[in-house]
């Protein structure tokens, strides 16, 4: 029995030592841990090779993560104290974490040469600094609301929507006059999408849009459209009003008005299948969505166009307009291969892959390399989207700077919109929500940021 | 001889300590310690990002909690509470429903054991998941079935506020295993000679599941009564796998809330301990609560 | 008359029991129907109860997928760690409250008693931060270190009412062969108080298979992830994959089979072990 125990004993501290080290054994100086989206593995894996070859002497070590879930982790890691050394972050994350990012403004002025920053499309570095004015973050690419449309299915349409007499651009060739276009408003959208919502059976087998509840991209560019914003000037929620009621409705209206005009929730009735989205060919539209699922569009095949948002109640501006910036941690034990691995992601030749694999370029040098095509014509459209002094004016808005905007967004406004949009007895008024929303996110604000 | 014996005493003493030392140390270490610590945190607005930024805010973070100022406590008191009770309750009527009818002396007893008891056991985490899939409300096995016997529109249970949280409660339930073999055992335990006196008295199955089983199982149950809901108030895996405190916050669980403010950034050590100390003085009272009333009308035997 | 009244009570205890069966059944019977489907055959019919087609593709996916031998191994580093610290330090500390009466020794146990109600988010918050400032995210430490600090309270207690039980005069006779006190609690205690120790290793198992919470406080890397942990993140990146422009089923197969791959072990354990479960948890569970 002793002799047993003795054994377990050291067997129990053996396990104890072999276990519990080699997660540690890999916090050398010369890696590069950065959270990447694994969505974009193939690209970003090829961006990690060609740094690899170019500085050996530095090991990246990406942590593969599903792109929704990348900035709570990264502060889940900033919080306990693995913060990654290269961090993800952009415009709103300057302030959400404000104490962990390193001022780049030296390493800037001592690379300036390499690093072109002239070269950004417009406004693009005035959004990577902090209240302060430090440069946080290098960018490296940007997402920024449009209308997508599958031509596919508007064409099938074009007899239907020529009758609705939508408006279109003076020199719009005849084959595209049905197409969503720049001179639309939320209401030819919601006629172009009733139009497109077909039925066979009783059951629907094609949606004009599809909502999401979820996601800021959608509901806070309708308050803006309508005149609203989610907070005043003194950073306080300000959501029980006519703006916010009016975008409120049509986020409902976009799901049930007009016998649903979108896709509602949870609609999929029994014995129908699933439409799986955009993607799947059978939505025709998606309001806002992301520039990120460009390449996807393309490689489910889709024929697919893209335009700005129609002009909403009271204007057409408030589109998301989102930058993804790489800034170095505070924390960082390898400052200097950290400053390289974001100017490598950042460089040009960096940008013309992620061009030629489909994304938008944020460097003028890389979309003056791209042939002419449809390619480079959508990326034409998001740089003069993106442009406040271009022909839409200020359409593209960064998302609100408080460092609790995300948590007010998450956990107060999408549960009340959710609850709004609900398909049982559980929904509550438009009224309500909105005001659920103030009072409920400017508790949260004093309890405890003020 | 009084010498000897001090002797004797002192190593008594020694060994007593030496014996108990690692649960001292760990009660030092991993209770005492931690207990003063998130108290004193209660009072502060700390933050783990910026713990140099933490001050002294006095009763704040109470004050704002209790007053109906933060819109989630109660809500999240509330749901717990519910999901408490009906789980506690739930769990204890079935587990002695299903102990009744497996100790009437029936066949394959192994196997129905085994049947009722084995989902108690599933990690929490596959169980969740596997339940989220049956109350899928479009292509669940629950509504499936519900349409198949001519239900058209059947509930969306996870999907909607109204009815997520006794779907919740309703998935607890299957969990009812473990509290039904105790009462197994517990009903065996009983002597044989009360239910042979009872018989020869012509008392029949009603008379005697009230008159003898129900009053001896009393202590078994009031016990699982206290440590059950102590648990229950406790709930997270459920509500944070299958629900995530959705929709519209119905199922926001105290723990659950708690662990958002904690663990997720701008991390509120402060705020989450002073959630975390009212949760402690809940518990403290429920316990004394049942405590006292335990005396009233639980029925310990023989011995009183 | 009588006869027929019974026969009755009969049929209906045996039809009660049948219908409890079937209800506790059939979610695990979906389960594995689910999990050994073709993602294609369930998007074509999503709302069917078992597919027309048998394949260990789901499988195949969670295994070539992601690291779960790792997980697996991991799993068992932190159980077999804490069962042995469980039980062995608490054997240690009821032997010392069951042998020796010695005075105060009955507060402290009333003291660590009392500890069994503090609600764990109480001690989490500062032990996250102590943790922390230990560097020990990201390793087994904060699971393994402090089980060898008592290896809680309730096992504590479990053990000292097993050990008060073991007649004085083995112990007294052992003295006086000359066997020091540890001796006497290595050679006659803990071999006799076996039964209790199985017990407490089987719900210490149980407790490690099961947590979550704690991996998800201190196991972020993962390669570090436990067999709950990996179970959970499958469904997390599913529905991450789902994405912004979502709407299409989950593939409930891929998530059924890692559920599958969780639950097999406790199933195997239960029937190799089941007269620990059943009799255990009797032990665990009723006032002492």
């Amino acid at each position: 029995m002793k002799k047993v125990l003795v054994f377990l004993l050291l067997a129990a501290l053996l396990i104890t030592l072999v276990a519990c080290d080699p997660t540690k054994g890999g916090d050398t100086s010369n890696d590069i841990v950065v959270l990447l989206d694994n969505k974009d593995m193939d690209l970003y894996q090829r961006t990690i090779d060609a740094f690899s070859e170019k500085f050996p002497q530095y090991n990246v070590k990406p942590i593969w993560t599903a792109g929704d879930d990348i900035q709570t982790n990264q502060a889940t890691k900033i919080g306990n104290g693995t913060a990654p050394d290269v961090i993800v972050g952009g415009d709103m994350y300057t302030e959400i974490y404000r104490k962990n990012l390193m001022d780049l403004t030296e390493l800037i002025e001592r690379d300036k040469d390499e690093l072109k920053l002239d070269d950004y499309v417009g406004g693009v570095m005035d959004n990577m600094k902090n209240s302060k004015g430090q440069v946080v973050f290098l960018p490296r690419s940007y997402n920024c609301s449009f209308l997508y449309f599958n031509k596919t299915l508007f064409d099938a349409q074009k007899t239907n929507l020529l009758a609705l007499n939508l408006p279109y651009e003076a020199d719009t060739p005849e084959s595209e006059r049905h197409y969503p276009n720049p001179a639309w408003t939320l209401n030819d959208f919601f006629k172009a999408a009733g139009a497109l919502t077909l039925k066979e059976n009783g059951s629907y087998i094609q949606w004009g849009s599809d909502t999401l509840t979820t996601w800021w991209g959608e509901w806070l560019i309708h308050v803006r459209q309508s005149g609203g914003d989610l907070f005043d000037a003194d950073g306080n929620v300000t959501f029980d009003n006519q703006s916010c009621y009016d975008a409120m409705q049509i986020m409902y209206d976009k799901s049930y008005g007009n016998e649903a005009l979108g896709r509602p929730k949870i609609t999929v009735a029994p014995g129908e299948t699933d439409f799986a989205g955009f993607q799947g060919g059978r939505v025709a539209m998606v309001y806002g969505g992301h520039t990120n699922n460009w390449a996807r569009y393309d490689a489910v095949g889709i024929d697919w166009g893209m335009t700005v948002l129609p002009t909403g109640l009271v204007t057409r501006n408030g589109a998301e307009y989102a930058i993804e910036g790489y800034g170095i941690s505070q924390t960082s034990k390898n400052v200097s291969g950290a400053w390289e691995f974001i100017k490598f992601i950042t460089s040009e030749q960096a940008i013309d892959q992620l061009v030629s694999d489909g994304g938008l370029p944020i460097r003028m040098s890389s979309y003056n390399k791209m042939s002419d095509g449809v390619k480079k014509d959508r990326c034409t459209l998001a740089i003069e989207a993106i442009n406040p002094n271009g022909k839409f004016g200020a359409y593209a808005c960064t998302l609100p700077r408080y460092e609790y905007f995300v948590e007010i967004a998450n956990t107060v406004a999408t549960a009340e919109i959710g609850l709004m949009m609900a398909p049982d007895s559980s929904r509550i008024s438009i009224k309500e929500c909105c005001k659920n929303i103030q009072v409920k996110g400017n508790n949260l604000i004093e309890i405890n940021y003020r | 001889m009084r010498k000897i014996k001090s002797v004797r005493q002192r190593r008594k003493i020694r060994n007593f300590y030496l014996f108990i030392m690692p649960a001292l140390l760990g009660f030092v270490l991993l209770t005492l310690y931690p207990m003063l610590r998130s108290l004193y945190l209660s009072f502060t607005d700390a933050s783990l990002l910026y713990m140099d930024e933490a001050k002294w805010v006095g009763f704040k973070n109470y004050v704002n909690l209790l007053s109906g100022k933060d819109s989630y406590f109660w809500l999240s008191l509330k749901n717990t509470f519910i999901y408490a009770i009906f789980n506690v309750l739930g769990t204890l009527v079935f587990g002695l429903f299903a102990a009744i009818l497996l100790t009437r002396k029936v066949k394959f007893l192994n196997t129905f054991r085994t049947i009722f008891y084995l989902p108690s056991l599933l990690p929490a985490v596959a169980s969740a998941l596997m339940f989220k899939w049956v109350f899928d409300p479009s292509n669940g096995m629950v509504n499936t079935m519900l349409r198949a016997i001519g239900i058209a529109n059947p509930p969306i249970w996870l999907e909607s506020a109204s009815t997520a949280l006794l779907t919740l409660i309703l998935i607890s339930l299957y969990g009812f295993g473990s509290k039904m073999i105790i009462f197994i055992s517990g009903i065996n335990d009983i002597p044989a000679s009360y239910y042979d006196a009872a018989d020869i008295d012509g008392a029949g199955f009603w008379t005697k599941l009230t008159k003898i089983t129900l009053p001896l199982l009393s202590p078994v149950f009031f016990y699982n009564l206290v440590m059950g809901t102590i648990g229950a108030l406790q709930v997270f895996t459920e509500g944070f796998v299958i629900s995530g405190a959705g929709p519209g916050n119905s199922t926001m669980f105290y723990v659950l809330r708690l662990y958002n403010i904690a663990y997720k950034a701008p991390y509120k050590m402060g705020y989450a301990s002073a959630m975390a100390w009212i949760l402690f003085v809940i518990v403290g009272i429920i316990t004394i609560i049942y405590f006292a009333l335990s005396k009233k009308w639980i029925f310990y035997g023989d011995e009183g | 008359m009588k006869k027929n009244h019974k026969k009755l009570g009969k049929i209906v205890t045996y039809l009660l029991l049948i219908s409890i069966s079937v209800v506790m059944l059939m979610p695990l019977i979906v389960l594995f129907a689910t999990s050994v489907r073709t993602y294609d055959d369930l998007m074509l019919n999503p709302s069917k109860l078992f597919g027309s087609s048998f394949s260990l593709e789901a499988f195949g996916k969670v295994l070539g997928e992601n690291p779960y031998l790792r997980y697996l191994g991991n799993t068992l580093i932190i159980t077999v760690v804490s069962i042995l610290g469980c039980c062995l330090t608490s054997a240690l500390v009821a032997y010392g409250f069951a042998r020796f009466k010695v005075p105060g020794a009955g507060i402290i146990f009333a003291i660590f008693m009392s500890g069994m109600i503090i609600p764990g988010q109480v001690l989490n918050i500062p032990m996250f931060e102590m943790y922390k400032n230990l560097g020990w995210i990201n390793t087994f430490y904060p699971f393994i270190v402090p089980v060898w600090f008592g290896g809680g309270i309730f096992n504590i207690f479990l053990q000292r009412q097993f050990m008060r039980g073991i007649p004085s005069s083995l112990m007294e006779a052992a003295e006086v062969d000359g066997c020091s006190e540890f001796g006497i609690f290595v050679r006659i205690a803990l071999p006799l108080a076996k039964p209790v120790i199985i017990t407490i290793a089987v719900f210490t198992f149980l407790n490690c298979w099961n947590d979550l919470y704690g991996p998800l406080l201190y196991l972020e890397d993962q390669s570090v992830w436990t067999l709950a942990k990996g179970n959970y993140m499958i469904y997390q990146a599913e529905l991450g994959n789902q994405g912004i422009s979502g709407g299409t089923v989950l593939p409930w197969n891929i998530i059924s089979a890692a559920n599958v791959i969780t639950i097999i072990p406790i199933v195997i354990l239960y029937f190799f072990a089941q007269r620990v479960f059943v009799e255990g948890i009797t032990t665990t569970g009723i006032k002492g």
